[in-house]
């Protein structure tokens, strides 16, 4: 297959001084009118690397993940990639035609019409008129705006509404290649399955996707490669999965680091919260549906009458699980001033993919004068699952079928199929 | 799906490189020309919103297009016949069709001066978000000066017309002779693009030249009929282009001035191709600065 994309050695510093930034500005510009070729690779005082020596290439029909902490240059490697920033040092090589979602809306008047901002929107994406008429019913369709709104000033909608009428536009770009930053996330979760849906479309056609997200369930469900960058370099490149298990550790190390900075409540502070394999060792990751337990170190600075220790699991920023004391009747009559305590998990049933954990302590109401909590809500630390025994099953289907989310729970279940001729994994292999 | 047939189809690969464009001329040449064809119909969607939205959300609609002009000469107008000023005009013509010729071609050229500076801090998100023809702001900044300019013309010719002031087919020329001024004032506003998107020193200063510039070209006053020989005035270059334009508007007399327009359309081409290298060159490495 061909290279459709070739990014070699690419380099773009940033100043973080405005005034100076300004000045390298005027000077940049002198040069370059001048006819000069400045050797720009070095650092200027209070410039820093926002990309730092990028190689890579993406083969057509193919879909690239590109993650990293905030601030890692993802989205400056996207616009490199869609020539809004000029590279420092480098080359890039793009064979055909570009559509970026790089903000949904660009260009939008609140006070012209749904369909008058469509035409302005998608024309400034790139499409051409005749292209605009033949898919204005498309895209009003996807958007899923009723039709007496689509003639309403744009200031009337809400932003659900505006951020739905964005999307439709960018999706119905017929590309070759689509640059997509941290936008899918627009709308409901019926919507954002029917934007998924018309990627997975796009790219069936032989269209090739570089998405930025730090999330990892986007990179994993969708991309067949991945870059992870960190202070703009690539630290790690490959397949979707190997690479995000690698963010998965890097992400559990800077929280890692974080820990040790102790957050104290007012009354009782959490020193520190882990997890802990079968065997008793402290892990941040854990193969699939194997029991572990979270053990959490307290420190006392005030006595606490009838805390209640509650643990909450969350994926992706939304809860997945709560164990918690109050619930399971369980109250702490005398609480040691430092010690730990222990919750063990049988049998999770966690999806794969990275978890949160948050710890609370709160105080019963009813003997402590109203005050609610001796220690707020608050993430502690990471750890990851792992395919384990679902490897053998998953890899065998693409997962990308079967979930469009990867869920967070995957239920103990079987199915119940009488009078319905069906066969088992063997012959579906053939997807 | 499959009745729609891209036609824009890429064969040769885009190259972004840390490069100077300026050292291979002939690539930067033919991408220059080959922005404004794709620019073309980005342009126009860009102008019908920005004067759409413009006058939409106004109950007086165009009637602010001719506002100021008509405000500036009525003062004028006021001033010469309360005989507070004495201004230096020629008796042929009715002071007040004099007066708003000037002033409306005064106005389209301090328009088109910040008009792409104006157009590009509007559209400063747009342009450091999506990648489309950079060309289409200043085409459309062009297109959406020269409507409100056609409009005072309107108004103009409607004072033409009041005063009973003796039409001729050459004042049907106004409107593309003073796109010569406007060109004028874009490659003007161009050159001070790198500086102005850089510093906002520019646009506070520009008004507070204008102002000046206003009273050493002749627009309330006739500079043919009196003392025209003032350095000021020869250093300005506004001011041939801008007696020309207006003789010929209002005496119909083309000849004298062909020499003039005709040299200016030629310094115009040269300026306009140079302001639009700076710009091509420059807006790149301005827009990570934004």
């Amino acid at each position: 297959m061909q290279e459709i994309i070739t990014v070699e050695n690419v380099s773009k510093k940033f100043s973080k001084n405005l005034k100076r930034s300004l000045f390298y500005g005027l000077t940049d510009t002198t040069k370059e009118l001048l006819f000069l070729q400045s050797p720009k690779n070095y650092l200027r005082p209070t410039e820093f690397w926002s990309i730092r020596n990028v190689s890579f290439s993406l083969k057509k029909g193919l879909m690239l993940g590109l993650t990293g902490l905030n601030g890692a240059g993802k989205s400056t490697l996207l616009k490199l990639i869609n020539g809004i920033l000029k590279p420092d040092v480098g080359k890039i090589t793009i064979n055909g035609r570009v559509g970026a979602l790089i903000e949904l809306g660009t260009g939008f008047n609140p006070i012209l019409s749904g369909r008058e901002n469509i035409h302005i929107n998608a024309s400034i994406l790139g499409m051409t008129k005749k292209e605009i008429d033949y898919k204005l019913d498309e895209i009003v369709d996807f958007s899923g705006i009723e039709k007496e709104f689509i003639e309403a000033p744009i200031k009337t909608y809400s932003s659900g509404m505006l951020a739905r009428l964005g999307f439709s536009v960018a999706v119905n770009l017929q590309p070759d290649i689509l640059l997509i930053d941290e936008i899918l996330s627009v709308g409901d979760v019926t919507f954002r399955e029917k934007s998924f849906n018309k990627l997975m479309e796009f790219k069936k056609k032989g269209g090739t996707i570089i998405l930025v997200s730090h999330l990892s369930k986007n990179i994993e469900s969708f991309c067949d490669e991945a870059i992870l960058l960190e202070k703009g370099s690539v630290v790690a490149q490959g397949t979707a999965t190997s690479v995000m298990e690698e963010y998965g550790k890097r992400a559990l190390q800077i929280i890692a680091n974080d820990n040790h900075k102790q957050v104290y409540g007012e009354d009782i502070s959490i020193t520190s919260v882990f997890i802990e394999n079968e065997k008793g060792e402290k892990v941040t990751q854990i193969d699939y549906n194997a029991s572990f337990t979270i053990v959490l170190y307290y420190k006392l600075h005030a006595s606490v009458l009838h805390p209640y220790f509650g643990i909450m699991i969350n994926k992706n920023e939304a809860p997945v699980a709560q164990m918690h004391m109050h619930v399971d009747g369980i109250t702490i009559t005398d609480l040691p001033k430092e010690g730990k305590v222990i919750c063990k998990i049988d049998k999770p049933n966690l999806a794969t993919g990275v978890y949160e954990i948050e710890v609370s302590v709160l105080a019963n109401p009813s003997v402590n004068m109203g005050k609610k909590r001796y220690a707020d809500w608050r993430k502690y630390t990471e750890f990851s699952v792992l395919p384990g025994q679902l490897r053998n099953k998953l890899s065998n289907i693409s997962s990308m079928d079967l979930y469009t989310y990867k869920p967070a729970v995957i239920l103990e279940h079987s199915w119940i199929l009488q009078n319905i001729q069906f066969t088992t994994m063997t012959e579906s292999q053939l997807l | 799906m499959n009745k729609y047939k891209d036609n824009k189809k890429i064969n040769t690969p885009i190259i972004y490189s840390a490069e100077n464009p300026l050292r291979s001329p002939l690539k930067l040449i033919k991408e220059l020309f080959s922005n404004i064809h794709s620019a073309r119909e980005l342009t126009w969607s860009l102008t019908v919103r920005d004067i759409t939205a413009k006058y939409r959300q106004t109950i007086l609609g165009y009637f602010w297009a001719i506002f100021p002009p008509i405000l500036t000469s009525f003062l004028f107008v006021f001033l010469q016949k309360s005989a507070v000023i004495n201004i230096n005009a020629n008796k042929d013509v009715p002071y007040p069709v004099f007066i708003f010729s000037g002033t409306i071609l005064w106005l389209l050229f301090t328009d088109s001066l910040n008009a792409p500076l104006r157009i590009l801090q509007g559209n400063k998100s747009m342009l450091g978000k999506i990648n489309f023809p950079r060309e289409a702001l200043i085409l459309s900044a062009f297109l959406q000066v020269m409507f409100d300019f056609l409009i005072r013309f309107l108004i103009l010719m409607v004072v033409v017309v009041y005063y009973q002031y003796n039409f001729h087919s050459a004042m049907l020329l106004y409107p593309f002779l003073a796109i010569l001024i406007c060109l004028l004032g874009i490659i003007i506003g161009v050159f001070l693009i790198p500086i102005g998107m850089l510093y906002s020193d520019v646009i506070s200063a520009i008004p507070i030249i204008t102002q000046l510039w206003f009273f050493i070209t002749p627009i309330i006053y006739d500079v043919s009929l009196g003392t025209s020989t003032s350095l000021l005035f020869k250093l300005n270059p506004v001011t041939y282009i801008f007696v020309a334009v207006r003789n010929i508007f209002l005496y119909g007399n083309i000849l004298p001035y062909l020499s003039i327009i005709i040299s200016y359309i030629i310094v115009l081409f040269i300026l306009l191709f140079l302001a639009w290298v700076i710009y091509k060159v420059t807006l790149p490495l301005l827009i990570e600065r934004f």
